[in-house]
């Protein structure tokens, strides 16, 4: 029980960090229509600054320095390469993020080279113990700040003007247009909403004991199967997805290495993906389409 | 499974595209009677170094790189070998399969023989090539899947010797018996990558008495956090875990261990230990061992010495680092083929790679001397301890050996 | 108070390389009038709403010639919400709500251009629910499960939010029982009355008619005829091709 326990608070922590991802690739998906491959990669980005700012900047300004270079470099890569191709067909973007999502990391790789830095959290090493189940710092501040944020969207996206207005779009972009909603801003709306919750994200990615490494932009991207299953078009889906994923990972990693060659945790996101992609290709939460009258 | 995807994508179809070219083999008799290949004449031998110079890696490649430059100025100034300069032949390769086609081609026809290409990402780049044009290739990649490459040799002990040292050594230091048993524990990568060094492990765990192998958990490629890994290495109870990890890996499972209260002896491979390491772990490196298969810039014997002239006299400003090291042994072993080739009166590349052949490599006390066989083996099965100083630095514990566990697991394995 | 609320003069407009759509339009809605605009499907008619509104890129077309103004200002290079600030709102042909969100974050969307206070919103939706009392009750409903004329009305509603001057509604008696035609018909006179302009087109030539001062029939992409909405009524060859069919079950026309 104990163990069970204790896999199942560092597989939620796990789950949020997914679901953090999960849900910038919902929101770049209803805001502008595009799965953005390269997703990944700005979580990479935002690792790599943290890291870079840390030594010589107090910890919360590294953050925001993080949250401004990666945000910036997401509303370029939508201003040069997707409002241009906004008339291609949908393999053409998702091609085109594809071609991004390389050049990104191959612009990570120049800047900070193939080895490991540090870790890129907020908090140390330090624990708390209930009972048996010791719980982590780094657990702790994840699951904490998630929930922080998601409210947070919640909030915008329930409540405020430019909330509703990205939610108008992602529902019909020309009705949008034709209300005078600036269509192109909330692609860019879109796009640097993912990309800071992505600099979110990646640090606790990359909380102790995790650290940065180059392969951070593909882990990122196991939060894919989080999306699919949840569905294209939910934030609660994104949310309920990414938990599965941590969960599957961390509990698989517990109890099923005594099957499939003790890789099943690896595959088993895939095969729920798939499963869901066949029975219910919108998603658990996404929706069917409503069809107008 | 997405880990191969994008570059896979991106460089899948240029590498198709590779697979031509190379090199027309023609050979002359030079003036004093020896048979000259490629890269030859009376007065110069080109050496390509294959590395990365501008790319990703390239502070301690390029580092690297300057040890083995030394390694020939100092050849160079004391006349040569046969009379001739050693030229080297800079490729750059930036640490990327395509870019490596491109130097390899650009290069080949102009080089008798490649005295570093590093990483396997380069190396199954050329590959094919290097069997095509017959060209012999010292190979940067210390584990036993590059031996097997033909024409390519790894002149220096390999992550599953030093790991099978490793076991032996905790055991000694434990006085483990078989009454009063060393509970082992080994963490590797639950695929191909990770198999030879569990294997090594196990294999070194049964020859040695009084270790017994208690858990030996794997993790998948990608996976993040380690928590049931390091469980199951708790609670089976092992005082002692081999890490056949790659650096991230080695954070996240010595991290987690010492939140959930387990503080084991660790030994890893070289290969899992980077000093960038030492800023996220510090205060967890206490009971933290390397097993290393060469030595360091602060040994005190006459191949760090003269490295260390060489490094003053050639190249002053550089600054010191223990890369130099490791492209100062390559370049060791490059003049000592071309030399044994000289003997027998032909640099040609069969000529090279006939010297390659059993040759004896003596590195003057930074690693004890090595046995090139016949390519697909492992040249040594010494490596010595080290512990971890503050700027994540290897310091060493006492001398090289060579285990008996670690030959008979090589002996068995065809190595 | 001279100028007319919109002007279109000598609009020609294309669609990529393919045949002009629109060929020297001359248009004009005077102030607190409505005007129609009729004509069979593939006439033009969305095209031209598209060039007033601003709409036009997003199917590809391109205007080569002519201008649009706004209440005198020339808007023919502006785009979307530059147009809907000026006082500009239309109700999508089709009626395209956004289906996803309720009908209370309809009519908001409609006014997210107006950047409103708490009270300015109230103010806005108040006035655009006196027109359209059926959405009272309906304002936590998701509107893709509104009924055809409940979206109708919707559509009418969000597009009052950012309080118009000039009010284009494109083809909304489509597909509408004739019950609730003659609701939306009240409902176009009520906006009308409060002193909004509106362009109407409309397949419906009768109803159009019936309400407009003024209308001009679209054929092929040219204007082929216009005038006092009474005289058009009396025309036999307009009676015979529009009044006689009265085309209100006919889908909509693209190009």
């Amino acid at each position: 029980m104990t163990l069970f326990l204790q896999l199942g608070f560092q597989g939620v922590a796990l789950g949020m960090v997914y679901a953090l991802i999960a849900l910038g690739f919902v929101i770049m998906t209803k805001g502008s229509n595009t799965f953005n491959f390269a997703h990944g990669e700005f979580v990479a980005v935002g690792a790599y600054v943290v890291v870079a700012l840390m030594p010589h900047l107090p910890y919360w300004m590294a953050f925001i320095g993080s949250v401004v270079v990666t945000v910036t470099l997401a509303l370029v890569a939508e201003r040069l390469l997707l409002r241009r191709l906004v008339s291609a067909s949908p393999t053409a973007l998702i091609l085109a993020t594809l071609a991004l999502a390389v050049i990104v990391h191959a612009l990570v790789l120049v800047v900070w080279g193939v080895g490991t830095k540090g870790s890129a959290g907020p908090v140390g090493s330090g624990t708390v113990e209930i009972g048996d189940v010791v719980l982590t710092y780094s657990g702790i501040a994840t699951i904490g700040t998630s929930i922080l944020v998601l409210l947070a969207l919640l909030v915008f996206f329930r409540w405020t003007s430019y909330g509703l207005a990205l939610r108008a779009t992602a529902s019909h972009q020309e009705a949008a247009a034709a209300q005078g909603i600036d269509v192109g801003r909330m692609f860019a709306l879109s796009w640097g909403i993912a990309a800071a919750l992505a600099v979110v994200a990646s640090i606790f990615l990359a909380s102790f004991p995790r650290i940065v490494s180059p392969t951070i932009g593909l882990v990122a991207l196991a939060a894919i199967p989080a999306v699919v299953i949840g569905g294209l078009d939910s934030f609660v889906g994104a949310v309920v997805g990414g938990l599965v994923v941590g969960l599957i990972q961390v509990l698989g990693a517990g109890y099923l290495t005594d099957y499939g060659g003790g890789r099943l945790h690896e595959v088993l996101p895939y095969v729920l993906m798939l499963v869901v992609l066949v029975l219910r290709p919108y998603g658990l939460f996404g929706s069917r389409g409503i069809e107008r009258v | 499974m997405i880990r191969k995807l994008v570059p896979t994508l991106a460089v899948g179809a240029l590498l198709t595209l590779s697979a031509c070219g190379g090199a027309a083999e023609s050979s002359s008799d030079g003036t004093d009677g020896v048979k000259m290949g490629p890269g030859v004449t009376d007065k110069e031998i080109n050496v390509g170094l294959l590395t990365d110079y501008s790319g990703p890696i390239a502070e301690a490649a390029t580092s690297g790189s300057l040890g083995m430059e030394v390694k020939f100025d100092e050849v160079n100034a004391a006349g040569g070998v046969c009379g001739r300069k050693i030229v080297p032949v800079k490729a750059d390769t930036k640490y990327d399969a395509q870019q490596t086609t491109q130097a390899y081609r650009a290069n080949a026809k102009d080089m008798l023989m490649i005295g570093e290409v590093l990483g396997s990402v380069s190396i199954n780049a050329i590959k094919p090539n290097v069997e095509r044009d017959n060209m012999p290739a010292l190979a940067i990649s210390m584990n036993t899947a590059t031996l097997e490459e033909k024409n390519i040799y790894v002149p220096l002990p390999t992550f599953e010797v030093e790991l099978a040292n490793g076991v032996v050594w905790a055991a000694e230091q434990a006085g483990a018996t078989e009454e009063k048993p060393l509970k082992l524990g080994v963490i590797t990568e639950g695929d191909e990558v990770g198999q030879p060094y569990q294997d090594a492990v196990v294999a070194a765990a049964e020859a040695t008495p009084g270790v017994e192998l208690v858990a030996k958990p794997t993790y998948a490629f990608g996976d993040q956090d380690f928590t049931a890994q390091v469980s199951e290495l708790k609670a089976a109870g092992a005082d002692v875990v081999m890490l056949g990890t790659a650096p991230a890996e080695t954070a996240g499972v010595v991290g987690t261990s010492a939140q959930l209260g387990y503080s084991p002896q660790w030994i890893a491979s070289s290969g899992s230990w980077f000093a960038g390491l030492a800023e996220p772990l510090k205060g967890l490196l206490n009971n933290f061992y390397v097993s290393g298969g060469y030595g360091t810039l602060a040994d005190d014997v006459p191949g760090i010495a003269a490295l260390k002239d060489a490094l003053a006299t050639y190249a002053p400003d550089a600054k010191p680092s223990n890369f130099q090291v490791g492209g100062w042994l390559f370049g060791e072993a490059t003049v000592a083929a071309l030399k044994q080739a000289c003997e027998n009166k032909d640099l040609t590349r069969e000529g090279v790679i006939a010297a390659l052949e059993d040759l004896k490599v003596d590195y003057q006390g930074i690693t004890p001397e090595v046995d090139l066989g016949d390519g697909d083996s492992i040249v040594s099965y010494s490596s010595r301890m080290n512990t971890i100083g503050a700027q994540g630095e290897l310091e060493a514990v006492g001398d090289f050996y060579a285990s008996d566990a670690a030959k008979e697991w090589g002996a068995a394995n065809g190595f | 108070m001279s100028e007319p609320a919109l002007a279109v003069t000598d609009l020609s407009v294309r669609y990529g390389a393919a045949a002009t759509a629109l060929t020297g339009i001359d248009l004009m809605v005077p102030r607190g009038e409505i005007v129609t605009l009729l004509g069979p499907n593939g006439a033009g008619k969305s095209t031209l709403m598209r060039a007033v509104s601003g709409l036009l890129h997003v199917h590809g077309g391109v205007i080569t010639s002519g201008r649009v103004e706004l209440l005198g200002s020339d808007v023919t290079s502006d785009r979307p919400a530059a147009r809907v600030r000026r006082g500009l709102a239309q109700a999508l042909e089709g009626r395209q709500v956004f289906p996803d969100l309720t009908v209370a974050e309809n009519l908001a969307a409609g006014g997210h251009v107006r950047r409103y206070r708490k009270a300015q919103a109230r103010e806005a939706l108040e006035r655009a629910l006196s027109h359209l009392p059926r959405l009272h009750d309906l304002m936590d409903r998701k509107a893709g499960y509104l009924s055809g004329g409940e979206q109708q009305m919707l559509a009418i509603g969000r597009a009052l939010m950012s309080q118009p001057t000039v009010l284009l509604l494109d083809e909304p008696s489509l597909g509408l029982a004739p019950k609730i035609v003659e609701t939306v018909r009240d409902i176009i006179l009520d906006i009308r009355d409060e002193g909004t302009s509106i362009l109407l087109v409309e397949q419906n030539a009768a109803m159009a008619l019936s309400i407009a001062q003024h209308g001009y029939v679209l054929e092929s992409g040219r204007i082929v005829r216009s005038g006092a909405a009474a005289d058009l009524r009396d025309d036999d060859e307009i009676a015979a091709l529009y009044l006689g069919v009265s085309a209100s079950e006919g889908a909509g026309s693209h190009a």
